[in-house]
């Protein structure tokens, strides 16, 4: 140390470093830069900590569609319903695919049927009167036949996308009659005075029928198995008909 | 210092304390003779304090933690003066002078030009030996070399300063 000494230099160096800073201001900014350093680091953790959240919540919930696709109640396919409006209400439970058609006609070609239902509150009950018959012609120009694909599929095979039949111009009848059909069976709705009603409906062989409505804005029907359930439902909005026809199996 | 929320805060904020006022001063008129600036020396030593706040209770457990401040703010520095070297360059080919403000000696002697002449390396040790007043073992450690070159560095530095003085002295004369 003693070779070294220098005081010339040591006061040339000390000169040079200039003036003694004042510790208190150095010490407050030192404080301010301290806060910000903290503050700054819980923004990075919260950061971090939201996008973990959101990465885990989009993990589960994935996983979970996942097991839901490959369990045991829902075999079928998914969204091959008939929805005409992208805007209805979608209250029901998972829907598996069906073949639907929607006839706007009077009668209806229906499928075999072990039972008509007449409903009580209906003002007319049209029974169906060709049981048996599967293969309906499909001759848009009769006015009395219907565009009906009877169901032979079963509940389990690959969707088939259903679309509504748009009546011929000069044949068809007027649009005031919607045929609906399903695993469980088939309704008819008829919209007259700016209100629906449940002209008919027949269950399939081994479907019991449930009417939860039948007039109104809503016509709403349930056929039930022992293992399936089809709920035929038509609505009535903006003065247009909106059917839906969701099947559960395994319910 | 910092935010007092709990009782290890506390610790910090006095132990901290303690040794900001100790070598605060010291440490920022060192590296004001190796940078020229006053104000980018006490900037890097804030930096370096601020940095041992956060990391407290890894630092203190060091041997010496005023050294590893030391060492992080004459990185700090030396950071700075490699992102500012564009900067000058720029100031160069503008013609503007970019040499630090002129500090007199008594004699008129220009004593920031004449540092400025000295290997940084050089300025450095001789800084922290004659201003922040450490051993040569203290440079030596805290510039990661030898005895042997810490003092090879001051005897070269001290001739050189002492030559220039000399020389300037003569011209006057």
């Amino acid at each position: 140390m003693n070779e070294f000494h220098d005081p010339e230099i040591e006061r040339m160096l000390g000169r040079s470093g200039g003036p003694f800073p004042d510790v208190n201001v150095a010490l407050e900014r030192v404080q301010g830069r301290v806060r910000q350093a903290k503050r700054r680091r819980a923004v990075v953790l919260t950061s971090t900590a939201c996008a973990l959240l959101v990465a885990g919540a989009a993990f589960a919930v994935g996983r979970s569609q996942g097991t839901a696709d490959v369990g045991p109640a829902n075999t079928g396919s998914r969204d091959s319903e008939l929805r005409p409006d992208e805007s209805f209400e979608a209250d029901e439970t998972t829907d598996v695919a069906t073949t639907v058609t929607v006839a706007t006609t009077e009668t209806t070609a229906a499928t075999t049927t072990e039972a008509t239902v007449p409903v009580a509150t209906l003002p007319v009950v049209e029974p169906v009167t060709t049981p048996g018959n599967t293969n309906a012609p499909r001759n848009s120009t009769a006015p009395t036949t219907p565009h009906t694909t009877p169901r032979t599929v079963p509940p389990t095979a690959p969707p088939t996308t259903p679309a509504p039949t748009e009546p011929s111009a000069t044949t068809a009848p007027p649009a005031n009659t919607t045929t609906l059909s399903g695993v469980g069976g088939s309704i008819t709705v008829k919209l007259q005075n700016g209100s629906l009603t449940l002209v008919s409906s027949h269950a399939a062989n081994g479907f019991t029928v449930e009417v939860s409505q039948s007039s109104g804005n809503r016509v709403e029907v349930r056929f039930t198995s022992a293992s399936h359930r089809t709920k035929l439902r038509v609505d009535l909005k903006n003065g247009a008909m909106y059917p839906r026809t969701p099947e559960e199996e395994s319910f | 210092m910092g935010e007092v929320g709990e009782v290890g805060d506390i610790a910090v904020v006095q132990n901290l304390e303690t040794l900001f006022r100790a070598h605060y001063p010291r440490l920022v008129r060192a590296l004001a003779v190796v940078s020229g600036s006053q104000e980018s020396a006490a900037d890097a030593v804030q930096e370096a304090f601020v940095k041992a706040h956060l990391h407290w209770r890894r630092i203190e457990k060091y041997d010496d933690p005023v050294g590893w401040i030391r060492r992080v703010a004459i990185n700090k520095l030396r950071d700075d003066h490699r992102r500012s070297g564009r900067k000058e360059k720029a100031i160069t080919r503008l013609q503007a002078d970019a040499r630090p403000e002129p500090v007199e000696w008594s004699d008129g002697t220009d004593v920031a030009a004449l540092l400025a002449e000295l290997p940084r390396q050089q300025r450095l040790a001789m800084a922290l030996f004659y201003v922040d007043g450490l051993s040569v073992a203290e440079v030596a450690a805290t510039l990661d070399l030898s005895d042997g070159a810490v003092k090879f560095h001051l005897n070269r530095g001290r001739e050189r300063l002492r030559g220039v003085v000399t020389e300037f002295r003569e011209g006057l004369e």
